[in-house]
């Protein structure tokens, strides 16, 4: 055979294998695998789970100083929500829509748009094989419900949720809620007399409504600022900027129970209820903290903030029993560990909390709390400080993947592991 | 040779003293909207098969709202600029599965969002064809069934793929999306020529090579079909009229969908020499 044959059968089989790889990988995004329910390797949405406890009990994180495993650059989106991890894949809100990178290795496997300032939630229970993404897209007039075929070949849009404009309390991207197929957001609508807040159920498969409840009655004043919900077994537990909070049910949006105001304090930037497991509905406002019987929202106990003193609002997480709230006491802030039963304080700890944005996280038994500059973790039973890590740039909240942390700062991804 | 006498509005495009030339019927977008308008009148059960179409959709539009396969309005609700252009007399619709929405699908629900496409595909190629035989007197309706039923897949098929790339085309979407249109117009006269027993290929050729010198008179039938059924289906929106959107595009399908049927006919009658 001479050499130009053999450069030529070369090519042919170098082509033929390009084109063989080029068809599995069309292959693979037609006909993906079957998308698995998220599980403890997983951090499907913003909070978690359903509830938004911020807390992940099976699986451990650093819990000594770590080391980066990878970083990646991504251009920046100014609220910085928590990245999601599902099924090996990290899912990063950046300038441009949503960038998957390998949770291993850190490669940039794509980018799927519409560009939107909130967090991705995973659906997995649909009529389509592979995980659907559904982020608030703000390509749209306002921000519409949106749901995305994960980045590949082809595809991309999957459904639009046209009945409302996905709302989020104060500077922060709307955070969507999946259970069982369904995902749960605030909306606004535009009505003759103004605006008109609700919180709706939509189906993670096709966008369809499943049901929507007003947040107002008549002559209430605008239920603004719509934080996360929280979900819970079968109640959707909503709260907002004058709205007080809610209890729904979860099968048909039905109102169980409604506390018009549970602060004594003034105005409230946000208050992102949270179902703690078998106990309280935990409240924070900017002076108060309330925690309200599940069944008919009943006070159980209250704390309210010295003069000055202000919580931080964002995620609540809850985790064996304790109740993590910030406060912004005069030079600093301190992380306050509460009973979630008698609201009474375990340990307080000096952290760096940064914006507004950040909430800290907890996996066995650690707590993880990112900041301007620094990350630091303590130990949830007293608060004992177990390493920090200085960064450049002031990170959002982090994630944790099965020993690892995953963080999207200013302009960085990183991926954190233990030294040991 | 000699030239066939002129019938209607034919003329010679190029001269009538150039005799080696063949007389190249010219169109007119507002004569031929007119001439359908008329067959519609003058023959009324031409219109009963796309009466029948209409429902048919209706009755799959109801079902495809109700299974977990997303559906997206044609048309933002209230918009008139949002014009679709006709390459084909098919139904007008309220919603549709967008083509990415396919990706990925459980195969039970693939199969079963294509199938349903099918039954109205194979419903609108029946009225297709009916209408044009009874409007002419000429062809099969059961036989063409079969033809312009593989004729709307494949455009369906075309357009679903440009669709698919479309966000990796960018600013080349224009060329294509200019491209798209131009064979739309070069294929104006397909589904006539199929009522009357051309093959697939032999009519796409036919009605290419016979559809020039009337391009801009086709373009505009194009245009002016697709914004009659824009308006048609957001008209009730427009004037503040609570109408669901399927009845909408129902009557979109009943107004439109003969009248661009007829528009094919009648252009393929005068443009295409019958044997």
């Amino acid at each position: 055979m001479s050499r130009d044959e053999q450069s030529l059968t070369r090519r042919c089989l170098l082509g033929a294998g390009a084109a063989g790889a080029a068809g599995l990988a069309g292959c693979t995004t037609l006909y993906p695998d079957t998308a698995r329910p998220p599980d403890e390797r997983d951090w499907p949405m913003a909070g978690y789970d359903p509830a938004g406890t911020y807390h992940k009990p099976e699986v451990s994180g650093p819990t000594d100083e770590p080391e980066v495993v990878w970083s990646a650059g991504v251009d920046p989106v100014f609220t910085r929500p928590e990245p999601t991890l599902y099924d090996g894949t990290l899912f990063v809100t950046v300038a441009d829509g949503t960038a998957a990178f390998d949770a291993d290795g850190g490669s940039r496997v794509g980018t799927v748009g519409p560009r939107h300032t909130g967090a991705v939630a995973v659906v997995t229970e649909s009529a389509y094989r592979d995980a659907t993404l559904v982020v608030p897209a703000s390509d749209d007039p306002g921000r519409r419900l949106t749901g995305l075929g994960p980045p590949g070949l082809v595809g991309g849009r999957r459904w639009t949720y046209r009945g409302g404009r996905v709302v989020a309390a104060g500077d922060r991207g709307p955070l969507p809620v999946v259970v069982d197929g369904t995902a749960y957001v605030p909306t606004v609508t535009r009505t003759g007399d103004g605006r008109e807040t609700a919180v709706v159920a939509v189906d993670g498969s096709d966008g369809r409504r499943r049901w929507r409840r007003t947040m107002s009655g008549a002559g209430d004043p605008p239920f603004r600022a719509v934080s996360r919900p929280s979900v819970d077994g079968d109640a959707v537990y909503v709260a907002g900027w004058f709205g007080g909070i809610q209890a729904l049910d979860r099968a048909d949006g039905r109102r169980r129970w409604r506390r018009a105001d549970p602060f004594d304090g003034d105005g409230v930037r946000e208050c992102r209820p949270v179902a703690a497991p078998d106990g309280p509905v935990v409240v924070v406002g900017d002076e108060e903290i309330v925690a309200l019987a599940p069944g008919d929202g009943d006070r159980r106990w209250s704390r309210t903030t010295p003069e000055d003193v202000r919580y931080r609002p964002g995620g609540t997480p809850v985790a064996e029993g304790t109740v993590l709230v910030t406060r912004e006491e005069r030079e600093e802030d301190r992380l306050r560990a509460l009973d979630v039963e008698t609201g009474d304080t375990r340990w307080t700890a000096a952290v760096d909390s940064g914006d507004e944005t950040v909430t800290p996280v907890v996996a066995d038994g650690t707590v993880y709390v990112a900041g301007r500059s620094r990350l630091v973790a303590l130990d949830l039973d007293d608060g004992t400080p177990l390493f920090e890590s200085s960064f450049e740039y002031p990170l959002g909240t982090p994630i944790v993947g099965d020993g690892r942390l995953y963080v999207a700062g200013f302009n960085t991804v990183y991926a954190l592991e233990g030294s040991s | 040779m000699t030239d066939p006498p002129p019938r209607g509005d034919e003329r010679a495009a190029d001269g009538p003293e150039d005799d080696d030339r063949e007389f190249r019927p010219v169109l007119s977008t507002g004569g031929t909207l007119a001439d359908a308008a008329w067959l519609a009148l003058s023959r009324p059960r031409t219109v009963a098969p796309y009466l029948v179409l209409a429902a048919v959709v209706a009755v799959v539009e109801t079902v495809r709202l109700r299974d977990p396969v997303p559906v997206a309005p044609t048309t933002a609700a209230g918009s008139v600029l949002d014009v679709s252009f006709r390459a084909y007399p098919d139904a007008v619709r309220s919603v549709t599965t967008p083509p990415a929405a396919l990706v990925g699908l459980e195969p039970g629900w693939l199969l079963w969002t294509l199938c349903v496409s099918g039954v109205v595909v194979v419903a609108t190629a029946a009225a297709t064809a009916t209408t044009v035989v009874w409007a002419l007197d000429r062809g099969s309706v059961v036989r063409s069934v079969p033809r312009l039923a593989t004729y709307h897949t494949s455009v369906l098929t075309a357009f679903a793929t440009v669709a698919l790339l479309k966000p990796g085309l960018g600013l080349f979407f224009v060329v294509v999306f200019v491209a798209s249109l131009y064979v739309l117009v070069k294929l104006f006269l397909v589904p006539a020529l199929l009522v009357w027993g051309r093959s697939v290929p032999a009519a796409v050729r036919i009605s290419w090579e016979q559809t020039g010198g009337n391009r801009p008179s086709l373009f505009g039938l194009v245009v002016l079909l697709g914004l009659a059924s824009t308006l048609l289906t957001n008209a009730p929106g427009l004037l503040g009229v609570e109408v669901s959107r399927r009845l909408a595009a129902a009557a979109g399908t009943a107004v439109v969908g003969p009248v661009h049927a007829l528009a094919v006919a009648h252009a393929a009658d005068r443009l295409v020499d019958p044997y």
